[in-house]
């Protein structure tokens, strides 16, 4: 009896203390990979430098803010690189070859957020008909949602 | 090592507790750093354009706008339409996938999933070469990020696909025969569907070079079974 208490001794708190460590250890762990997330990001942003006659078609992350480039390689292999994306368009510490693509990516999507808006703004005013497509019209709720959040 | 005489039971539990708990943190926390360090690629579930369609009552359709609409382009969405409809991969779209004129004014409206964007100045651009073309895709909406979400604008629920822009050679499209123009745009929407280049049997998605599937290009012009497996693959 003694020897199990003991023993009970011993292992409760090893227990308790492996379950209490649970919850802050993922936060931990996110934070520590998160960080070498972005420092690859950076990296990758440094070293980038862009094939030439390749087609290189990328694709805008709008949760994560990156863009990821993909092209086919001499070999037949496909690239697949991440780079940092900042709305401001600052992309400070970039290759000359990662700045002109994130700049051309940056202002395509600028030119398709712009046309847009204009468009819900003329829906709403009622300057041209509401389309349909399907079958469906805008909401036009929606639609003053999003312009009074997203539209200059 | 442990006086477990009864007035001391309470801090050698306590000790032992602090001991375990610091020391289940650190090797948690650095095992699962290790495992998940390497994934730069954000969370957010890359659905193709048709899942927006598929959120409203016009499943499988895809509105188009151009700057230069053309008979190529006509006949490339045919293209796409027949060797989608009805086959084995593409469960979720039965009915194929249909591409739609929608305007030719080559502007962003309410209702377009694809820009075609013919560039004058295509080889003329930082970062541009001789290549035929190019596919710039980004997701439809957010949910935390500062950017516009495009989801709650149209009704649909987050996540609800991608939309892109194909920029087009248009120097060299314009001495490029008819067949390889429809063939450009059938691959470059396949890159919109979030295709890469397949080069180890026919596939819409060979890129044309010598070193891809022995260089075929127009010897393949419709949606072949990889493809269709791949854009199936892409949906939940």
């Amino acid at each position: 009896m003694n020897k199990f208490k003991k023993s009970y001794w011993k292992i409760i708190p090893l227990v308790i203390g492996f379950l209490t460590a649970l919850i802050p250890s993922y936060f931990v762990a996110s934070a520590i990979s998160s960080s070498n997330t972005s420092k690859e990001l950076r990296d990758n942003c440094t070293s980038f430098v862009s094939p030439k006659d390749v087609g290189k078609d990328t694709f805008l992350d709008t949760e994560n803010l990156l863009v990821r480039v993909s092209w086919t390689q001499g070999d037949g292999k496909d690239v697949n690189i991440n780079l940092p994306y900042d709305i401001n368009g600052k992309f400070d510490g970039c290759s000359a070859d990662a700045k002109n693509v994130l700049t051309e990516v940056k202002q395509v999507y600028d030119s398709y957020v712009r046309e847009s808006c204009a468009d819900f703004k003329s829906l709403i005013a009622g300057r041209k008909p509401l389309p349909v497509k399907g079958g469906e019209k805008p909401n036009i709720d929606n639609l003053k949602v999003f312009v009074s959040k997203y539209c200059k | 090592m442990f006086n477990f005489a009864k007035n001391s039971n309470t801090s050698n539990f306590l000790k032992l507790y602090l001991i375990s708990f610091f020391a289940f943190l650190f090797l948690i926390s650095s095992v699962s750093s290790i495992v998940f360090a390497n994934h730069i690629v954000g969370t957010y579930p890359f659905n193709g354009f048709l899942y927006m369609s598929g959120q409203k009552s016009y499943a499988g359709t895809i509105f188009v706008t151009s700057t230069n609409c053309n008979p190529a382009e006509t006949g490339a969405y045919a293209k796409i339409k027949s060797s989608t409809t009805g086959t084995t991969q593409m469960s979720r779209w039965v009915n194929g996938i249909k591409m739609s004129q929608y305007t030719c004014t080559g502007v962003w409206n309410n209702f377009t999933d694809i820009k075609l964007n013919y560039l004058p100045n295509f080889t003329s651009l930082p970062s541009h070469g001789s290549e035929g073309g190019h596919t710039h895709a980004w997701a439809a909406g957010t949910s935390s990020s500062p950017l516009p979400n495009f989801c709650q604008a149209n009704g649909a629920s987050y996540p609800c696909g991608t939309i892109s822009e194909v920029h087009i050679n248009k120097p060299k499209w314009d001495t490029t025969s008819s067949m390889g123009r429809e063939r450009l745009i059938i691959h470059e929407t396949g890159h919109s569907h979030r295709l890469q280049h397949h080069c180890t049997s026919n596939s819409i998605m060979n890129d044309g070079t010598s070193v891809c599937n022995g260089g075929a290009w127009t010897s393949v012009m419709t949606y072949q079974p990889t493809d269709r497996t791949g854009i199936n693959s892409i949906y939940p």
